[in-house]
């Protein structure tokens, strides 16, 4: 399981892994079967998130996160939108991005725009790009910035689960009661 | 952990209504199920190292071989195999080859064998295929219902 097999081409190159985070059980090699893409997650331009968004993958962001994302690399499309803290060890925006950045390779492309904060250690920003933020280098790379959403998890359960219930009588005739009382 | 499920499966249980929509629905599933080897273009794709915690809203397809904690409103939805949803999904054609903890809204479902479902499923087309975990009630809802949880 551990045996570094082949000479990745140029994979090696990145800091295998960050942090103690996650529990990832050390570079599961990806199956050939998918084509070198089984890993690599797109939120499409049809698609909005709103929540946290974890991964020890790649991901790229056509749509729109609402909400914190962690990943290994990051790539907001053009058209994305993103508003949220963002760490990752690499970074590409070419949407845009509304909270914090914070990664080892921060790009921002002319078609980028970002607002808010950067910690990077190597930052790349093209002609025509927008950014309105401090930035501020830090030879530690990645850091798990403050979370800007704080959303919490979501309650699903038995509530989902079991059939829907009919809205009570109780509180429909609070509601009438309500309303008679204000005419 | 369903609640007392509170109708039963098999008296609610209907034939099938000749409607167009699922059948139509049900095509386009499939296609697009098989063709999850090569990424299309409109789909997102969330893969099996993702987790997100929150609500995914989607007028595309989307394919879940991560965890989602939330719920799910989409067109299309596949929960791939190793996939985990715990939530509401309502969409208008479901695959499930992975885990899903919640009610299903959807016109079109489509549950293959390594699939583990725990919840009510309102459905106008099902499809099971044999070896699948179920628990929870399966009712069958005409088009006209199917249509006011998801107006087109």
């Amino acid at each position: 399981m551990f045996k570094k097999d082949d000479k990745a081409p140029g994979a090696g190159s990145t800091t295998g892994g960050f942090g103690g985070s996650d529990n990832a059980q050390s570079e599961t090699h990806r199956p050939a079967a998918r084509g070198g893409s089984g890993e690599h997650s797109v939120i499409s331009a049809g698609l909005r998130v709103i929540g946290n968004l974890e991964s020890d993958e790649d991901v790229e962001v056509r749509g729109i996160v609402e909400g914190d994302i962690s990943s290994r690399t990051l790539t907001v499309s053009e058209g994305a939108r993103v508003e949220g803290a963002i760490a990752a060890d690499r970074v590409t925006v070419a949407g845009t991005v509304n909270g914090k950045i914070s990664a080892d390779r921060v790009a921002i492309s002319k078609s980028g725009s970002m607002i808010g904060d950067l910690t990077y250690k190597s930052l790349s920003i093209e002609e025509g790009a927008s950014f309105d933020g401090q930035c501020r280098r830090s030879d530690a790379g990645r850091r798990e910035p403050e979370k800007v959403s704080n959303l919490k998890p979501v309650q699903t359960e038995a509530a989902q689960v079991a059939p829907k219930d009919e809205p009570t009588a109780a509180a429909a005739g609070a509601k009438g009661g309500k309303s008679a009382a204000a005419s | 952990m369903p609640r007392e499920p509170t109708q039963s499966d098999v008296a609610i249980m209907k034939p099938m209504s000749k409607t167009e929509a699922p059948t139509e629905l049900r095509e386009r599933l499939a296609v697009a199920v098989n063709r999850s080897e090569d990424n299309g273009s409109e789909r997102s794709v969330l893969g099996p190292r993702v987790r997100i915690v929150g609500r995914l809203e989607s007028v595309d397809c989307v394919e879940i071989r991560g965890m989602i904690d939330g719920d799910i409103d989409s067109t299309m939805l596949i929960i791939g195999e190793g996939g985990r949803v715990d939530g509401f999904i309502s969409a208008d054609a479901v695959h499930i080859a992975g885990t899903v903890t919640g009610r299903i809204e959807a016109i079109t479902v489509t549950i293959a064998k390594s699939a583990t479902v725990i919840g009510a499923i309102i459905h106008n087309s099902l499809e099971i295929e044999k070896g699948a975990t179920l628990d929870g009630p399966r009712p069958w809802r005409p088009m006209s219902f199917m249509a006011e949880l998801r107006p087109i």
